[in-house]
């Protein structure tokens, strides 16, 4: 803390020595002359003292400020400080006092003189502690995260120099006590606009500081255009999804300037620094949002868009609290926002429905449209809420409407009947899709695939299960289930049939043959989901096996009598289950395996 | 798509398709809309270059005929609100003009495949200009509160000592701030921007410095506004006759109001505010405007040489008095004496008049500045959708 005399300018310093030389006489002075006006008129000493009885007098309050102030200055010792604090309230009161009592007075008018001389320096000194204090606990705060950045929770909180719990993690209750009182006493002395000028500077450099971290420095629209999406997206100042919850930021308590202000003389000041911090706060994620929402629109924004539209809606609370006229501004860039989101996701529908390959996923695996399209959804889903609100705001088609709210199953929200549109866009594709494979079989597997990696998708989170409903799923599982019975029947079915034929020698080959075939190519089909895979071989094996069986034991005799038995029949039962462990695993049957 | 919803409805739903029927209407309609905008915009500058003197009251013995109002001066606080004002209705007139009942496959064909994109480009630097400019004018605001300071110091009675130190140091801040506005770059943080002098006390120029948003790194409102003239150019030929010529119209409009608002506010970086804007001398319709530009950019030029903040009419003044003051405060020993005291109090009353116009004056330009920046929003929409509906229109179907 550097003393006062190395920033005081050089004549200043004098001045101030000169009139302490003095100082002791004049307020001797002060303190014994007796007015030869009017002996009825109290003498100075007595207002004084029966002012303030307690304590020092006020000549003495003056010289006490003065050598505090030459030599030390604040923020060494507590006790002083305190002292200093109240010696400088004191003064305040009886400056106060004077001016009221209106006494025309030279000796008055004198003292008033010292005292506003003394409050100026007090002041002054005051207030650079004021910003010290404010300053030095964010830098000691950041020199801590830096160094431990590995730390979430410090970093979480220092995320955003507003949201600062109960207990301001920049800031130890001795501090904010000791801001308290300065804040107090200048407010006092009169000095309420320096206060609040540093208290403000202070803040505001906090906060660019922490945007400028999170590289968030002025992004201005030009650049928003011009810089690419990826860049751009980690430079926001709003919360991402993807980090832990982001606990409300702009909770009105959670602002400094409550407890530095606190009491209820300073309730006009608080609200007014408040205001000043939230509007600054406010337009700063206004022009971002701003400039952001005019660039083209694309899937990957939809996100960021959300998450734009949740920041500006946490900030209503502070706003409205505050005297800020920002409600409107707000709610126009929510709409803008959310008209984007909507268009996004129009889009998303749109691309959906144009998604037109000529050539068909090999092995009928999972589509990639599949793929993109459900994972996109279940991030959406996280944001379901404000995409509700989005969509509510959006006029459906009338006859749609009225047709869903007939049906039961489809008591679903506004976001929830876009997700189904949504859906039934993806079906639809896929549907098409299905029907480039020329092998019907290969169709149903395709369509199980992935309609079970859809099913999967939303059975695995609860927030889309419930979107879509019961009966949605339901109707899901049941359609699977009828592929399941197309695949057999196409596959499985004439196998069967020549199975429960007469005739070894014809329908031994024939059975051969087919298998044969069925196991060359499905082999190399894939069913991507584990589980559906081996219910597949399972119902397959259940099928086959025991029809296979009693083939096989039928004509066991004439294998057994060894003449030409292999061309006929080739298999045991358990080559056939090895080989049903093959289907569907991707890859060609090794013919190494047949002779096991 | 849904066209976006505002009080000024959907201007697809006015396209007219029968475009056979009304082309020949239109060009007769087209032209008369055009001389008419021509006609507004000469009107509404030449209101702001010289505004009609008020009616006089009878006892105010201070107004002259000739003479304007101090708060309605070129450059004051009240004259720029009007000048926003001005812009709102040049350019909801333009647009009306640009946009309803035509053809939207017309503005994607030449030339306005150049043109049109050309406006939209402009109209993006525009809107970092509104931005840049609110953020100047929280500067003002800061200036006024270190003004405000020095005049409730200096109205107190009696006037001692402690008073008049508090005074000058709000004075000097002030006076350092006007004067270092532009030599100063806008760094990233540290208090040390300031000078010495003003590091004592109060609040550090390197701190409001530190302290107010900047519109990207390296970013000069000079370079932007030099950059929105490029391409602005009077059509000519056949161009001139139709759409081409509204559209230079309001680009040249558009450009000179930034323009004026960088000059008039504490803008990041505004060295090198060309002088020279391309606005054509011999229109009719500029006659104003150049008279503005003219009386404007004497001024600037003056003040360039010794770097000061801002154009604005409030700021010249206030910084006069303040140096003066300043010399009443170096002056002072108490008790004061009576003829410089009785000076600096009408000095002081005059201060606390432009604090107070101020403090009516400039939150609601802020207001309008960012009213100016959601309509170029909104109308640069408008016309990227009926681009697009344009593209689909002329697009073979699919």
């Amino acid at each position: 803390m550097e003393k006062p005399e190395n920033h005081a300018m050089e004549s200043e310093t004098l001045d101030h020595h000169k009139s302490d030389d003095h100082s002791d006489e004049s307020e001797q002075q002060l303190a014994t002359e007796t007015p030869k006006s009017d002996s009825s008129q109290l003498s100075l000493t007595q207002v004084m003292e029966a002012r303030f009885p307690n304590g020092r007098t006020i000549p003495g309050d003056g010289r006490f400020l003065g050598l505090k102030m030459e030599s030390s200055g604040l923020g060494r010792d507590e006790t002083a400080d305190s002292a200093f604090i109240l010696a400088v309230n004191r003064i305040s009161k009886s400056v106060m006092t004077l001016r009221e009592l209106r006494l025309d007075s030279t000796p008055v008018s004198s003292w008033l003189n010292r005292a506003s001389s003394v409050q100026n320096r007090a002041a002054s000194l005051l207030d650079e502690e004021f910003r010290h204090l404010l300053d030095r606990s964010r830098e000691k705060n950041k020199k801590n995260n830096n160094a431990d950045l590995s730390s979430d929770s410090t970093h979480e909180s220092d995320r955003c120099v507003l949201q600062e719990e109960e207990t301001f993690p920049d800031f130890p209750p001795e501090s904010i006590s000791t801001l308290e009182k300065i804040a107090g006493a200048m407010i006092s002395a009169g000095y309420e606009a320096e206060c609040c000028m540093s208290y403000e500077m202070s803040r505001r450099h906090a906060f660019k500081e922490e945007l400028s971290e999170v590289g968030f420095e002025g992004i201005n629209v030009e650049d928003v255009q011009r810089i690419p999406w990826e860049s751009l997206e980690e430079r926001s100042p709003a919360g991402s999804r993807s980090s832990a919850a982001a606990p409300p930021c702009f909770s009105p308590a959670s602002f400094l300037c409550t407890a530095v202000f606190s009491s209820d003389d300073h309730a006009a000041t608080r609200k007014r620094l408040f205001t000043g911090l939230v509007s600054a706060v406010t337009i700063r994620f206004l022009d971002f949002s701003g400039a952001v929402v005019l660039t083209k629109r694309s899937s990957e924004k939809l996100f960021k868009f959300l998450d734009m539209y949740e920041t500006l809606r946490d900030l209503v609370p502070a706003v409205e609290q505050s005297d800020s006229d920002l409600n409107e501004e707000i709610k126009l860039a929510q709409t803008r926002l959310g008209e984007a989101a909507v268009t996004i996701f129009g889009e998303l529908e749109n691309s959906i429905k144009t998604d037109q390959g000529r050539t068909a996923v090999p092995s009928g695996a999972v589509h990639p449209l599949t793929r993109y399209t459900m994972n996109y959804l279940k991030y959406a889903c996280e944001y379901k809420d404000t995409l509700d609100q989005v969509f509510q705001t959006e006029p459906e088609q009338e006859t749609r409407r009225n047709q869903r709210e007939d049906d039961e199953e489809y008591k679903v929200s506004a976001f929830g009947r876009q997700m189904i549109k949504v859906m039934e866009h993806l079906d639809a594709n896929l549907e098409v899709k299905s029907r480039l494979y020329r092998d019907p079989a290969l169709r149903s597997i395709f369509l199980m695939n992935n309609g079970r990696y859809i099913l999967q998708k939303i059975k695995g989170s609860t927030e889309i299960r419930d979107l879509m409903g019961q009966a949605w799923t339901r109707k899901r599982s049941t359609e699977l289930r009828q592929y399941h019975k197309s695949y057999q029947r196409e596959t499985w079915g004439k196998v069967l049939q020549c199975m429960n034929q007469e005739g070894i020698q014809v329908n031994g080959k024939v059975f051969n043959a087919m298998f044969d075939e069925i196991h060359k190519t499905q082999s190399t089909w894939i069913v991507s989901d584990e589980q559906m895979q081996s219910e597949l071989r399972v119902s397959i094996a259940a099928l086959v096996i025991p029809a296979y069986r009693s083939f096989f034991g039928r004509y066991k005799q004439h294998i057994d009598s060894g003449r030409h038995s292999d061309k006929y029949v080739k298999y045991q039962p358990e080559d056939i289950e090895t080989f049903i462990d093959d289907l569907f695993d991707g890859n060609p049957p090794s013919m190494a395996r047949k002779r096991t | 798509m849904r066209p976006a919803q505002d009080n000024q409805g959907s201007f697809l739903g006015r396209i007219s398709i029968r475009r056979n029927q009304f082309t020949d209407v239109n060009t007769e309609q087209e032209q008369e809309d055009l001389e008419l905008f021509q006609k507004h915009i000469a009107d509404r500058f030449t209101e702001l270059l010289s505004p009609p003197p008020p009616p006089q009251p009878p006892s105010d013995e201070t107004n002259t005929a000739a003479s304007v109002p101090a708060t309605e001066q070129i450059m004051s606080v009240t004259w720029l609100r009007k000048l926003m004002d001005v812009f709102l209705c040049c350019e909801a007139e333009f647009k009306a003009i640009l946009l309803m009942g035509r053809d939207p496959t017309q503005i994607s064909k030449p030339p306005f495949d150049r043109l049109v994109p050309e406006m939209l480009d402009r109209s993006i630097k525009a809107l970092d200009i509104c931005t840049a400019v609110v953020n100047g004018i929280d500067s003002v605001r800061h200036y006024q509160r270190l003004a405000e300071i020095a005049v409730a110091a200096l109205e107190q009675r009696p006037l001692g000592d402690g008073n008049v130190r508090r005074a000058k140091r709000a004075l000097s801040n002030l006076l350092i701030a006007l004067s270092i506005e532009d030599k100063e770059n806008v760094s990233g943080g540290g208090r040390g921007g300031g000078s010495s002098a003003a590091s004592k006390g109060g609040a550090t120029i390197g701190q409001l410095k530190s302290s107010s948003w900047a519109v990207g790194r390296n970013w000069s409102a000079a370079k932007q506004i030099h950059a929105m003239t490029a391409n602005l150019a009077p059509p000519r030929g056949n161009e001139a006759a139709g759409l081409p010529l509204p559209m230079f119209i309001m680009s040249t409009v558009t450009v000179f109001v930034m323009w004026v608002l960088t000059a008039a506010v504490p803008c990041q970086e505004r060295a090198g505010l060309a002088n020279h804007l391309p606005v054509p001398k011999h229109l009719n319709w500029a006659q104003s405007l150049v008279g503005i530009h003219e009386k404007i950019g004497d001024e600037w030029k003056k003040k360039e040489k010794k770097g000061s903040a801002g154009l604005m009419e409030e700021m010249t003044r206030m910084e006069k008095l303040g140096h003066s003051l300043v010399e009443f405060a170096d002056g002072f020993h108490y008790p004061a004496e009576k003829e410089a005291a009785e000076s600096a109090a009408a000095q002081v009353a005059e201060m606390a008049e432009i604090c107070r116009r101020m403090e009516e004056e400039l939150v609601p330009l802020q207001q309008q500045i960012r009213e100016v920046f959601h309509r170029i929003v909104r109308s640069r929409a408008e016309i990227l959708e009926v681009l697009e509906q344009a593209g689909k229109l002329s697009a073979p179907v699919v």
